[in-house]
């Protein structure tokens, strides 16, 4: 075998460079070559069952546009953090989809940083966007300095699941409607714990803290987001009862029990007999060997509980903002979350889909009634729901507000000092702006 | 004289130049486009305002200032600084300890070196999913351990004053790789050196102070640089195992930074971060290289002259 000479082998690199060279601009003929078709880009975190679940959407709107064709992009990293982390880099990088979903509270802080078309002139201009049938708190969260920023894709009320066999050993009547003291005391009934403090049933979830802050008539931030309310007398009676269900009762899960299993695991395992939230969450509770169904959320001095709006937003970057327009008024249509939702277990944002069939009639796995598919509407039509405080900077907000909730639920501090805490670093932040 | 005209190196011709530039250029590239450009990058971020998305707005020292404003500054830069004092320590130790217990000449020692070697090379993320689980309060094996002995231990991620002790504890998980450097480096004691100890009546443990730790200080000293440098790095096992708290008891350094950077999108503020991190580590480093003639010996080094 003959040795190769530096030179040799230097000559054979450039040589191989030049072929990939070639490869490459070869491989980005055919583009140029569909010019004509404008391609626009639906970005969301994506996953084996959601994939599956919008396949329907792109195949309807494909079908119906000649001159646009829509891709799906499944970013990764969860509804979670990370897929913002990569959104934005995307973004940033000048590559970002050209409509995409961003979590709930997060919309203002893109619209903030011009990331976002507003699109009031076009809502204006396509009366069959039909804003009416919306439900008017996932519109009203997409709204920000008098202008709206994106459409819903869904909607996603928190109610609270219940697990029927826990609650008939027991001899204990279903979680409809409870009053705080009667959710309480059912809570408090259904908890089985050993001598160590290990839990073989837990009574029910911790529930969204926002939750029990808006139910004992407080909120989070003031009306035009200048000011914390944590501190306020209503938010710390809301803090307080939470703390109460982990500390004093028991009866919900403390820091360890959630160290093994998040609330979900906990509920789908059989260990804990109600959580609150949304109808999505039937993809994992059909699978259970138990009974369940969904009920109202306990209600204190209001009944009300969060509601998730599934932002689906313009890139201000878009190449064509009339095609990305198109995709995003079919992704909130009827159809598109008919077609979207039927294959799933989403709520949708449209009151008209509601009252589908399909919809009505829906079942799946040891479901005992009809609450999973009438309890959501009823949260909706009544306002016993709404959605997360709006604030560019919300993202820091909610770490300071998660960082004391730990001292709340450890028993470290009273419920009057986190919401006091909460709200001095809440301010500072505020003020900083 | 006579020696440096022999190893005068001899000039290059054009070619060979040539050629050797063309052989180290990507090294040459890679680091000036993806190491040294990013780090003179994030320098001029650090005094600016840049939300990655619209263009940066000059600062000044804004962000240095603002760090002295920040309590979870001072939160993640204690929490850093505990871990690296306790953790790498006891890194030392405890792989010295096994590193010595290894270079003993028993049967199966090479399985038994396999096997204290393996957790560190298991994927960050799966070890500290593991460690989860191990470290639960209510079904993990240490506090069974615990309670054989009627101890009902704490709930080690879930507690404040526990969680940072759990991730010290769990860092030890990884002393298989400089138990390695170790052996080596007690290999390389020469034997006589043992053998005139024995003959003057020296036991194992006083060889010990007098031979075995001085010949094997600047592999110690190496393993303290090393390992320091790590611990003020730490990142996945917080990021995954605790996300910082609870109530920021393991709010890392690196996990602080994190946040502003890619959830906040306080770009500017990150990488003034990362600056203030660099000068730490930096001078802790020349600290313990200023203190290191005291206890490090290099062979052929005579002291006090």
């Amino acid at each position: 075998m003959s040795k190769l000479s530096r030179r040799d082998f230097l000559k054979g690199m450039a040589a191989s460079g030049t072929v990939a060279s070639m490869g490459g601009l070869l491989a980005r003929m055919p583009m140029a070559a569909a010019q004509d078709m404008v391609e626009v880009t639906y970005a969301t975190p994506g996953g084996a069952v959601e994939d599956a679940a919008w396949e329907p959407v792109w195949e309807a709107f494909n079908e119906e546009n000649d001159a646009i064709q829509a891709n799906y992009l499944a970013v990764g990293g969860g509804y979670g953090p990370q897929y913002l982390q990569l959104l934005q880099a995307q973004l940033a990088a000048g590559t970002g989809p050209d409509v995409f979903f961003v979590m709930d509270g997060f919309t203002v802080g893109f619209a903030a940083r011009g990331v976002l078309v507003p699109i009031d002139s076009y809502v204006d201009a396509n009366p069959d966007v039909d804003l009416e049938d919306n439900y008017p708190g996932h519109i009203a969260a997409l709204r920000w300095q008098d202008q709206l920023w994106g459409l819903p894709r869904d909607g996603a009320p928190y109610a609270t699941w219940f697990n029927a066999d826990i609650y008939d050993e027991a001899g204990i009547d279903y979680p409809h409607g409870l009053t705080w003291d009667e959710y309480l005391e059912q809570a408090i009934a259904l908890t089985e714990r050993d001598d160590r403090g290990r839990a073989r049933v837990i009574g029910g979830g911790r529930g969204a803290w926002i939750d029990w802050i808006w139910q004992a008539g407080g909120d989070v931030l003031n009306a035009e987001g200048t000011e914390c309310l944590m501190g306020e007398p209503e938010a710390i009676d809301g803090l307080r009862f939470a703390q109460s269900l982990v500390i004093e009762h028991e009866c919900a899960p403390s820091a360890s029990d959630l160290a093994d299993q998040n609330e979900g695991a906990l509920f789908t395992s059989g260990r804990m007999a109600s959580f609150t939230i949304a109808r999505g969450f039937l993809g994992a509770v059909c699978n259970t060997p138990f009974r369940f169904d969904a009920a109202l959320p306990p209600a204190g001095a209001v009944r009300v509980g969060r509601t998730n709006v599934g932002p689906t937003v313009m890139s201000s970057d878009t190449a064509d903002r009339d095609a990305a327009w198109e995709l995003l008024k079919f992704i909130n249509s009827s159809r598109g979350q008919t077609l979207k939702i039927s294959s799933g277990y989403a709520y949708p944002s449209r009151r008209s889909v509601v009252q589908e069939d399909w919809y009505v009639n829906f079942t799946c796995g040891n479901a005992i009634g009809t609450g999973l598919n009438t309890v959501f509407n009823d949260i909706m039509e009544n306002g016993w729901a709404r959605t997360w405080p709006q604030h560019p900077r919300w993202p820091e907000i909610s770490t300071v507000i998660n960082s004391e909730l730990d001292a709340l639920y450890s028993g470290d501090k009273s419920a009057e000092d986190v919401g006091t805490e909460i709200a001095a670093q809440v301010n500072a932040i505020l003020a900083a702006e | 004289m006579h020696i440096q005209k022999i190893f005068k190196p001899k000039r290059l011709s054009f070619w060979e130049s040539l050629n050797a530039w063309i052989f180290v250029a990507p090294w040459i590239l890679g680091f000036i486009f993806f190491t040294g450009g990013p780090i003179l990058a994030s320098f001029v971020i650090s005094f600016t305002e840049w939300d990655i998305v619209n263009p940066p707005v000059w600062t000044g020292l804004g962000n240095y200032e603002l760090m002295l404003r920040d309590p979870l500054f001072f939160q993640s830069l204690k929490v850093t600084t505990i871990y690296a004092l306790v953790a790498v320590p006891l890194q030392i130790v405890v792989g010295l300890f096994i590193a010595l217990l290894l270079n003993s000449k028993i049967r199966l020692i090479g399985l038994y070196r396999t096997l204290f070697y393996l957790p560190a090379v298991l994927p960050i993320v799966s070890v500290a999913v593991m460690w989860r689980w191990i470290l639960s309060r209510d079904w993990g094996l240490v506090n069974w351990f615990l309670s054989v002995f009627g101890v009902y231990g704490p709930g080690w991620l879930s507690e404040p004053e526990w969680a940072l002790p759990a991730l010290i504890l769990m860092s030890l998980w990884g002393v298989g790789s400089g138990m390695l450097i170790y052996l080596a480096g007690l290999q390389g004691i020469p034997t006589d050196l043992y053998e005139a100890a024995e003959v003057d009546g020296a036991g194992r443990w006083a060889s010990f102070i007098h031979i075995t730790l001085p010949m094997i200080s600047p592999v110690i000293l190496f393993q303290l640089v090393v390992g320091l440098i790590a611990a003020f790095q730490v990142f996945a096992q917080p990021f995954i195992m605790t996300q910082g708290g609870p109530q920021n008891s393991t709010l890392f350094y690196l996990l602080h930074l994190f946040r502003n950077a890619f959830e906040f999108f306080r770009m500017g503020y990150a990488s003034a971060l990362s600056w203030v991190l660099f000068m730490y580590i930096a001078v802790l480093t020349l600290l313990i290289f200023r203190f290191s003639a005291a206890w490090v010996f290099y062979e052929g080094e005579i002291k006090n002259e």
